[in-house]
């Protein structure tokens, strides 16, 4: 029972809502850093008080946690973890001490926030913004959840309507496989717990402000949203929403408040920086991993829309056009073969291709017969790549009768 | 929210009835047919369940250690039968792919069931009994954490796919039947 998705279950069950009934009104009283946003939210190096209920969802939270700790698909790349944790702290501020990052490698956008303090994040997400202050918009955002306390109001109104701990045992011991193979399912759970507008409200406005504060852009923010709005346009599949979207709904609406109150905050001198280089360094060495994440979800014309903006925003080239044939070839519908060469051709002129690329090569020449060429292509991945683990296949491969 | 709520929690109790239904009998020690296209001569008894095309061998447990067959995959099988989202996620098999491709498939297989942080090596060729076949290692985690090793054989017959997985904990049950493994594909005779 105590598995990472029980874990995940109850962080989703923590970090999700049902309405709150605490109506929020937005300040327009200047921001002062580390100034409480409202009443009730938590303060730095804060823990609750050890006979309040709040108390005992920290305790539940903590064991959760433990198993997310040596989850089998927790990130454990140093200098990711150190950057991500950095920018976390950028945006936390006097919170820092009381957030433990965690990245766990599932590939769909989502980052969760437990009311105790442990952060979890998507290398879906990571894959999806694009510099430092797009990343640390959502970082802000959950870290207004916690600052402000959602996660303890939604716990308590789930509690009175059903035992969460019992329905999400249920969940997970039904769950047998892996994250890849659940998405859905656990979009599902999660919606079924979405915050409620007055919460992303609230978080919306703090994440910005601390962000900003922090020195970044706040013109960053809504982009955020409105390339996750435009993947999600481009999936004809609708297999899944972005699991990002069923605990924070209604980003159509939010984005134009978002959009709104990011112009009035740079107009009042909040121009921070983007960070583009500290991100691609940290992020783009595993790029290719979570890329071959998303195609083993095999939602293809999302994912296709997702390389296409990463292509215009032109890091690493090579490396994207190679995927995106990688796309075409496991695809393999009509006229994918020519789309997949076509897109491994653009790789093979732009930047930073894998050895690989022409192992793909190869492959669609041998699917169109055309063994010379194919073989040529595989001796060139051979010379880039002579100590590849699949040589000996690739060697008898290479035989004229092979 | 009662109603969808009620409804995911029925349908996982469902899922969760269903996956306790698995049967086991014994088999082996001895030689062993394979769905009419190879026999094997295993030296030790296993515990056996099978569904479709798939069958599970196992002496501790199979979330220790398995042995899975997969038997004969024709145009458009998915790799391994699996319920709910994975199924779509599943890659399917095509009688045209190249080794590299099968090899493609399995680990895909392999990450739609839940290996985490999958590595391969060592893709070599290596007979499946007569015919020409070929084998590679991997290292996966399960979600909890727990550290996994595995070997695959395959070999293609008359279109069809056959695959031989050996997966196992890292610390001791993989290790525990590894070389009966090997003896038993030392021992493949096509039919």
């Amino acid at each position: 029972m105590r598995s990472p998705r029980f874990a995940l279950a109850i962080l989703i069950a923590a970090g999700v809502a049902t309405a709150s009934c605490a109506t929020y009104e937005p300040s327009d009283q200047p921001y002062q850093k580390g100034a409480a946003f409202r009443d009730a939210d938590i303060a730095p190096a804060v823990h609750p008080a050890l006979d309040t209920d709040e108390a005992g969802l920290w305790m539940t939270m903590e064991e959760a946690e433990h198993d997310l700790k040596t989850a089998g698909n927790l990130v454990r790349d140093e200098a990711l973890n150190a950057y991500v944790k950095g920018v976390t702290c950028k945006v936390a501020g006097p919170y820092c001490a009381d957030i433990r990052v965690y990245i766990l490698r599932v590939p769909d956008f989502n980052a969760m926030m437990a009311p105790n303090g442990a952060l979890v994040v998507w290398t879906g997400l990571l894959l999806r913004t694009r510099n430092e202050a797009q990343l640390a918009t959502i970082l802000g955002h959950e870290i207004g959840h916690y600052i402000e306390r959602h996660s303890v109001e939604r716990w308590r109104d789930i509690r009175t309507k059903t035992d969460i701990l019992m329905f999400f045992s249920i969940a997970t011991s039904a769950a047998g496989v892996g994250y890849v193979g659940n998405l859905a399912s656990i979009g599902v759970l999660a919606s079924i717990y979405a915050y409620s507008r007055d919460n992303e409200r609230e978080a919306d406005d703090v994440g910005l402000k601390i962000m900003a504060d922090a020195g970044y852009d706040p013109r960053e923010a809504p982009k955020v949203w409105a390339r996750l709005i435009r993947e999600e346009e481009a999936d004809e599949d609708k297999k899944s929403r972005i699991v990002f979207f069923a605990t924070h709904p209604v980003p159509e609406e939010r984005l134009d408040t978002l959009k709104a109150e990011a112009e009035r905050l740079a107009s009042t001198g909040f121009q921070g920086g983007i960070g583009v280089d500290a991100y691609d360094a940290a992020v783009l060495p595993l790029r290719a991993a979570f890329l071959r994440d998303e195609l083993d979800l095999r939602r293809f014309s999302r994912t296709e829309a997702l390389l296409n903006m990463l292509i215009e925003d032109g890091a690493n080239v090579g490396e994207l056009q190679f995927y995106r044939g990688e796309l075409y070839r496991l695809r393999n519908g009509d006229g994918d073969l020519d789309r997949a060469m076509e897109a491994y051709r653009e790789a093979e002129n732009s930047d930073g291709p894998p050895p690989e690329l022409f192992r793909s090569i190869a492959l669609i020449h041998m699917k169109k017969g055309e063994s010379v060429e194919a073989r040529e292509a595989f001796s060139r991945y051979l010379a880039l790549k002579p100590d590849a683990e699949d040589r000996e296949m690739i060697r008898l491969m290479m035989e004229p009768a092979g | 929210m009662n109603v969808a709520t009620n409804r995911v929690v029925v349908l996982l109790a469902v899922a969760v009835l269903a996956a306790a239904c698995a049967k086991f009998s014994l088999v082996g020690p001895g030689r062993l047919e394979m769905a009419d296209a190879y026999t094997v001569d295993s030296p030790v008894a296993w515990n056996e369940t099978s569904e479709g095309k798939v069958q599970i061998w196992t002496v501790d447990g199979p979330q220790l250690q398995r042995l899975t067959f997969v038997n004969g995959l024709e145009d458009g099988d998915p790799l391994f039968e699996t319920k709910g989202d994975s199924a779509e996620n599943m890659p399917r098999y095509n009688s045209a792919m190249t080794p590299l491709e099968i090899k493609e498939l399995i680990e895909a297989g392999l990450r739609v069931s839940g290996a985490n942080q999958l590595e391969t090596s060592d893709f070599r060729p290596q007979a499946f009994g007569s015919i020409p076949g070929y084998r590679f290692e991997f290292s996966y985690a399960l979600e909890s954490g727990l550290e996994n090793e595995g070997t695959a054989l395959a070999a293609k017959k008359d279109g069809k796919l056959y695959l031989i997985l050996y997966t196992g904990t890292r610390f001791y049950y993989y290790g525990k039947h590894k070389d009966d493994v090997e003896r038993l594909i030392d021992t493949i005779q096509i039919l």
